[in-house]
């Protein structure tokens, strides 16, 4: 029995560490490494390692330059924010544009992608009408709408006066800049919502419609009752991606007036966010500010990861 | 319940003209099929009877009332669609319920009742709480029906119901549809492209093709006294045997045959003359089949109308035997006849066999229009069938 043991052990042993490593060496895992490490790494850095630093950042009092003090680490800078009437205004504005321009842009693409599922002449060529602005970066719609804008010459207001109405100074007037903003958006957007809305529409097979026809249906309350109960799942898609857009408001923001000031009225956490970080070089209050932008944008995006582990695709 | 008047009903879509001058009274009640190959407009028909298409000319009436210009929505139809069309983001009873929920005139207890009586009816009582992607083809089907039967319409339209069941569940649905139509006593717009359901389920059906109406009547009728080969051809399967020749001598020739026509099918061919070309038609089921060896009526002569053919193929069905023949001396190789012969008798390929074609059982065709000029009299049997 010993021999036999002690011949089993010598087997063992004789599979060197070369072997082994070879084995190691030839599995799914290492051999799919580069694949997917690279990419990996540089998200893990760049993104997450990003946000990882911004968040300590904020807990420190870095302002100015020089080197961090790591010394002092507490939370000082997130109740100074939270105590600011110029954070509240700005996250207040933040989330009316985030949901004013999220629910306008839903309503009107489906009214726009409803127009358009009904049969007509020249349907590709309108469908393209209203795209197109999508292909436009927020800079040239940025400029196309100051222009639109401008209180003496521009073209809302010559318009307006030939009704009479006096000019308004849209992106001066702080009564009137966030609705202006959040109106150049929709101008933008709602054709995205209209072609993901027309792809849902075109999904449901005709024999639907005939049928809730004969039952007796108006086409009013075919709509509401057979079909669009039926685009659940393009407006999930669909209001995920105009939310994401409406967080990315800065770089019209931005280009609207070329500096981290925007219109009055219409400051919004990631333009305030930059101002205090990069005019004030107010570090560590900036980046207690991008933090609670970062969590506002996960709040916004969590709905959708439930529905999606719902739908079990996640 | 209501008589449906079609008159000289045509749809153009663009160039192509789907239903051509069609012409048919439906009575209060009837079960009627419309029925022909893909293709042939008898869904366009059944579309402008629904009102999903507009009619180019012609007239479509319920009780006299013109229907043309009416929306569905106003004509108190009930339709069943080929893909059940069921709405899925409601339960089998919201379903149900829609149509009901459309007309004023109801209370939510009587239209809860209504369905719930429906669905007893239908034996689908226990499916009401689901939703439409957890129900099998056949119980999405009930489902399709009963959302039709609980609007207590004037007429049913029915858009090939069946056609996405198994053979199986298909037969079985049949009677029961059946069963179903003459309990409600509705009347009931079925299209098929399948003969079988057809010629089992209608009190009278409607053939088309071409967007051209080729007969109107009850199944048997339509399967002894087609009007035209395309008819004859469509129903009854398999399809009846064409044989092309001419008429010579009071005699239908071929190449392969010479068929001697008595006095009762000469009678009704005068208006044929000589070498005229005529196809003669007989039923597979119709072909006596004959052992060379055995008793007399097995010589093959011109009087006794028996031909001397080989068997190509047998196809056992376990009922009957599908054999198909072929003439001796036939050039093109390819068969001639198809004959049925009893389940039980035993035929082999290859084998000879003498092939009677009684004459009281064929039809007589004029090769070029496809009229029928002579269909076999079911009186001269002695089994009399009123039609």
């Amino acid at each position: 029995m010993a021999t036999h043991e002690a011949t089993g052990e010598s087997v063992a042993d004789s599979v060197g560490w070369r072997t082994k490593f070879r084995y190691v060496l030839n599995g799914d895992f290492v051999r799919s490494l580069p694949f997917w490490g690279i990419p990996f790494v540089i998200m893990g850095i760049a993104v997450y390692g990003g946000i990882g630093y911004n968040i300590a950042i904020s807990l420190t009092d870095t302002a100015g330059i020089g080197p961090v003090d790591w010394s002092s680490l507490d939370l000082e800078m997130y109740s100074q924010a939270l105590a600011e009437p110029a954070v509240h205004r700005a996250a207040m504005n933040t989330f009316v544009l985030l949901v004013a321009f999220t629910a306008i842009c839903l309503v009107l693409g489906l009214f726009l992608a409803v127009l358009l599922d009904r049969q007509f002449r020249f349907k590709q060529q309108t469908q393209m009408i209203y795209l197109l602005p999508m292909s436009l970066s927020f800079v040239v719609t940025a400029k196309l709408w100051v222009w639109m804008y401008d209180a003496e010459v521009g073209v809302i207001n010559v318009v307006l006066g030939l009704f009479g109405i006096s000019p308004i100074n849209f992106l001066g007037n702080p009564s009137f800049s966030l609705a202006a903003i959040i109106f150049a958006l929709i101008w933008q957007f709602s054709g995205y919502t209209m072609i993901v809305y027309l792809a849902g529409l075109q999904s449901i097979p005709e024999s639907q419609f005939e049928a809730a026809q004969i039952d007796g249906a108006s086409t009013i309350r075919i709509y509401l009752r057979v079909i669009i109960p039926q685009l659940k799942a393009a407006s999930v898609s669909a209001a995920v991606v105009l939310m994401v857009f409406a967080l990315k408001t800065f770089t019209f923001l931005y280009a609207l007036t070329g500096g981290y000031t925007p219109p009055k009225g219409t400051d919004i956490l990631a333009t305030l966010m930059m101002r205090e970080a990069f005019n004030n070089v107010q570090w560590a209050y900036g980046a207690a500010i991008a933090t609670m932008l970062l969590i506002m944008a996960l709040g916004v995006i969590s709905p959708y990861l439930y529905y999606q582990h719902r739908q079990g695709s996640l | 319940m209501a008589n449906i008047t079609i008159e000289t009903l045509t749809k153009r879509f663009d160039d192509v003209v789907a239903v051509d001058d069609v012409n048919v009274d439906i009575e209060d009640g009837e079960f009627i099929v419309l029925v022909g190959p893909s293709g042939c407009g008898k869904t366009t028909t059944l579309r402008m009877i629904a009102g999903l298409e507009t009619p180019s000319e012609g007239q479509i009436q319920f009780d006299g009332d013109l229907m043309n210009y009416r929306t569905p929505q106003n004509r108190d139809v009930a339709m069943v669609f080929q893909d059940y069309a069921l709405y899925p983001h409601m339960t089998v009873r919201g379903n149900m319920k829609f149509g009901l929920e459309e007309e004023p005139d109801f209370t939510d207890e009587e239209r809860k009742q209504r369905v719930e009586e429906v669905a007893e009816l239908l034996d689908i009582s226990e499916l009401l709480d689901r939703r439409p992607e957890e129900l099998s083809g056949g119980q999405q089907q009930r489902v399709a029906l009963g959302r039709a039967i609980v609007r207590d319409p004037e007429v049913f339209l029915m858009d090939e119901p069946l056609s996405n069941l198994d053979a199986k569940l298909r037969a079985q649905m049949r009677t029961e549809l059946q069963q179903l139509q003459e309990q409600l006593d509705v009347t009931t717009v079925y299209v098929t492209h399948d003969q079988t359901e057809a010629m089992t389920m209608s009190d009278r059906m409607v053939v088309m093709n071409d967007g051209v109406l080729q007969q109107v009547g009850e199944p048997l009728e339509l399967y002894h006294e087609p009007t035209n080969m395309f008819v004859a051809q469509f129903i009854g399967e398999p399809s009846m045997n064409f044989l092309d020749g001419s008429y010579e001598d009071e005699a239908f020739v071929s190449e392969q045959l010479a068929y001697p026509f008595d006095d009762r099918i000469t009678d009704g061919l005068s208006a044929v003359s000589d070498n005229d070309r005529l196809v003669l038609g007989i039923r597979p089921e119709d072909i006596e089949l004959h052992d060379p060896d055995g008793e007399p009526q097995g010589e093959t002569s011109h009087e006794n109308h028996t031909a001397a053919m080989s068997v190509t193929v047998v196809e056992p069905m376990g009922n009957e035997n599908v054999i198909h023949l072929t003439f001796p001396d036939s050039s093109s190789g390819t068969e001639d006849l198809i004959a049925i012969a009893d389940g039980m008798r035993r035929i082999d390929a290859d084998s000879d066999i003498h092939v009677h074609i009684p004459p009281e059982a064929v039809h007589v065709f004029d090769a070029e229009t496809g009229d029928a000029l002579y269909n076999r009299r079911l009186e001269h049997e002695g089994n009399v069938i009123q039609i």
